[in-house]
């Protein structure tokens, strides 16, 4: 090896030596002070369903319908949202499976939405992927999620932005988990709004290994289970080819002993209560919260009074 | 296999071992046989179907070149010489502009049924085919001899740093450096790496991000208003020069990685004072490429007044056909050359006058004209860069946040900002990175990558220039 190969490799060997401690310390701060603090992100609420063991918590789970509909403050004290954006049925089966890891008897409540079950997965920034389970769920084994910084590669921005959201909601109210938007549309607006969403065909899905799992999830447990379809606006119900498919899958599921179902899709709410046609705004979703809990009261008045 | 991916990262670290590996052997040959190799195999990354064309192109090049040397009269030299331009500007009028003319033929004699064809573009035709002319009208102009070595030619022609996006080299400076034996350089090597890690920060941190918000603007131009329009056309010409700049860095880079050194392609060309000035910083290679092949030939600045304005608008407007068989890309060049046109003018009558204006608004002035001509070559036709311009000026400056972030959030808009301050900033790093010190080689390099990792736009995205 001459003077300038070598040379060559200690400036290679330094370079990769810093900026990998440096990576790594930063990631790690990172890590800690920016994700694992925003309460209202997917890798937050992931970390928080794995690492997590609260007794007295009643977790809500579902998509971004659940993260903007379900008050968590209103429904219970010790209610949590677990709603994520834009993320699909198999996530939170997952969330579910990993709940009831837990030796808990707390009530669980799932968001159910009329589209049942599909497979997406949402943006990677909703994960964390320093667990294995995780890196199964995204089928993400890429070796870059091992190397600091680039696991996060790309999305740093993005959890920066939902830090600086949670910690300065300028037209946002955060609760738990949970966002709700406090803006109200003119009618002009939603109704290019009801137009745009018209023009998309919905219908109901299933997907066997999902309905496979879900069950034995559920026969495998005797913590009671509230399936809630919570309020969509009527523009969207008509959009639905096969919606009684879908209440004929409730219907199966409510044979389980431990399962509830709560319909609310049909409960007609002004326009001013939706942030579009399918998600609640902050009036909206502390009306059906308090809907939601006068019914739980009657059904369940031990875990909410 | 985008120069910004993993994959290619992969690539060049394989090539790059193996390279020096071999260059041990002190065998000109070996070496080179090795780049031409792993030169066509990054190019059959692209579109293996392809290669056959460069290979075509580059033997008869070869094969020309020898016989406009041997020959011995005039005619005979002329004859090879225009077999040549036929050649290879066949080649690209076939792959690049055959619908482009039909369908404007169509167009203009309305004519109901036309002949188009579903062709590909080859990746970096327009760059390599430049490349070869240049070197058959070198060799019949006295002012190079041919390559005697075949591997050495063929190499010349499809060196991966610089096959798909330039620049695109002079055979007088890129062939001899195939010729001789090369050495591993550690200052070289230091100057190579800190040349792609700029460039990569140009290309990931800059340009992906100001795409965003460009992307969400011209996908919508109607619905937007003044004020996001004005920020969308400055942001574009931000993204071309550090997505183009970012690449011709990076060419170098890879290049003086491996022993050969490029030409520099820019040279911070929005502080030009002078549109003159700006096409002497704006992708060097390709406007001194048009001066010594095309203007000059036509006579250059050494004629009448009138000759040497046609001249230039005839070098502009083929210089913006070059970049896309598109009108939007003629306009582009026809405006640059009727703004050269008309500085020449002033210069000739106003000099007392203008000598007085200072270099900054001189600066500020030719940015702005340069902008507002970025909009024809960023929008897909003609219709919508009259749109954009008429929406430019209802001058609606009315405040909506959510406009004026293009619908992608303040912090979107704040990021891209500061990433051009960013930029501005780092022109006062040494000329051409050039640092004295290998401590300052290594700290430039870890807040760069740093940078890069923190900040880079998620995604391999493609570098503007490979389209044309």
């Amino acid at each position: 090896m001459n003077l300038s190969t070598s040379n060559f490799s200690k400036f290679l060997i330094k370079l990769i030596f810093i900026v990998s401690v440096i990576s790594f310390i930063l990631t790690k701060i990172f890590e800690q002070n920016i994700i694992l603090k925003t309460q209202t992100s997917g890798a937050y609420k992931i970390n928080k369903i794995i690492n997590e063991d609260l007794e007295n918590e009643i977790p809500i789970f579902g998509t971004s319908r659940a993260k903007s509909n379900y008050s968590s403050s209103i429904i219970n004290k010790n209610c949590f949202n677990y709603g994520v954006d834009g993320i699909s049925s198999k996530i939170w089966i997952f969330f579910l499976e990993e709940e009831l890891k837990k030796n808990k008897q707390k009530p669980i409540i799932i968001n159910f939405d009329l589209n049942g079950f599909r497979n997406y997965l949402g943006s990677n920034s909703n994960y964390i992927f320093n667990y294995p389970s995780i890196k199964n769920l995204t089928n993400q084994h890429s070796f870059n999620n091992n190397l600091p910084l680039l696991k996060y590669y790309g999305y740093y921005e993005y959890y920066l932005t939902e830090y600086l959201k949670y910690k300065f909601p300028l037209n946002k109210i955060i609760d738990k988990g949970g966002v709700y938007s406090n803006s109200i549309f003119s009618d002009s607006d939603f109704n290019f709004n009801i137009i745009r969403r018209s023009k998309l065909s919905e219908f109901f899905k299933i997907d066997s290994n999902q309905v496979k799992k879900l069950f034995s999830l559920i026969n495998a447990t005797n913590r009671k289970i509230y399936f809630v379809i919570s309020p969509y606006h009527k523009s969207v119900l008509n959009n639905y080819s096969n919606l009684k498919d879908a209440f004929q899958f409730l219907r199966l599921l409510e044979k389980c002993e431990n399962v509830k179902v709560l319909n609310y899709s049909e409960v007609e709410l002004k326009n001013e209560m939706f942030f579009n046609t399918s998600h609640l705004n902050y009036n909206g979703s502390q009306l059906f919260s308090k809907l939601l809990l006068d019914s739980l009261k009657l059904i369940d008045s031990e875990n909410f009074n | 296999m985008y120069f910004n991916s993993i994959s290619f990262l992969f690539f060049f670290f394989i090539v790059f071992i193996m390279y020096w590996s071999i260059s041990r052997l002190k065998n000109i040959t070996y070496s080179n046989l090795f780049l031409l190799v792993s030169s066509y195999i990054f190019y059959s990354f692209w579109d293996w179907r392809f290669l056959g064309l460069i290979i075509l192109s580059s033997i008869s090049d070869y094969i020309i070149g020898i016989k406009i040397f041997q020959s011995k009269k005039n005619n005979h030299k002329k004859l090879l010489l225009r077999l040549s331009l036929i050649l290879n500007i066949g080649l690209l009028f076939t792959f690049k502009y055959f619908n482009f003319f039909i369908n404007s033929f169509i167009d203009v004699f309305s004519i109901s049924d036309g002949v188009s064809l579903n062709i590909i573009l080859p990746v970096g035709i327009s760059f390599y085919t430049f490349q070869t002319l240049s070197y058959t009208i070198d060799i019949y102009k006295g002012k190079l001899k041919p390559s005697k070595n075949i591997i050495s030619f063929l190499t010349f022609v499809s060196f991966f740093p610089q096959l798909v996006a330039g620049p695109i080299e002079r055979a007088s400076n890129l062939l001899p450096q195939f010729n001789s034996l090369r050495s591993f350089n550690f200052k070289n090597t230091l100057h190579g790496i800190s040349l792609i890690t700029y460039g990569l920060f140009k290309k990931i941190v800059i340009a992906d991000k100001l795409a965003i918000y460009v992307n969400s603007v011209f996908l919508n131009v109607d619905s937007y208003n003044s004020f996001s329009l004005i920020i969308a056309s400055v942001f574009f010409s931000f993204q071309i020069y550090c997505d183009f700049s970012g690449y011709s860095l990076i060419a170098r880079g890879l290049s003086k990685l491996l022993g050969f050194e490029l030409m520099v392609n820019f040279s911070q060309p929005y502080l030009a004072t002078s549109f003159r000035d700006f096409w002497r910083k704006w992708h060097i290679s390709l406007s001194t490429w048009f001066r010594d092949y095309l203007f000059i030939p036509l006579g250059g600045s050494n004629r009448t007044f009138g000759r040497i304005i046609y001249n230039i608008f005839i070098v502009f407007i083929i210089s913006g056909l070059w970049h896309g068989a598109n009108w939007t890309f003629i306009c582009w060049g026809f405006f640059h050359g009727f703004f050269l046109v008309l500085e020449r003018l002033i210069i000739k009558y106003y000099y007392k006058t203008i000598e007085f204006i200072p270099n900054f608004l001189k600066t500020y002035l030719v940015f702005i004209i340069v902008n507002c001509l970025w909009i024809f070559f960023r929008s897909k036709n003609i219709d919508e860069s009259l749109l954009y311009f008429n929406k430019i000026f209802e001058f609606n400056f009315s405040f909506n946040l959510n406009m004026i972030c293009a619908h992608k959030g303040p912090f979107n808009l704040i990021l891209s900002i500061s990433f051009i301050i960013l930029l501005l900033l780092s022109y006062k790093l040494p000329k051409d990175l050039k640092f004295k010190k290998s401590n300052n080689y290594l700290l430039f390099n870890i807040i760069t990558i740093l940078i890069i990792l923190f900040l880079g736009t998620n995604g391999e995205n493609e570098f503007i220039y490979f389209q044309f």
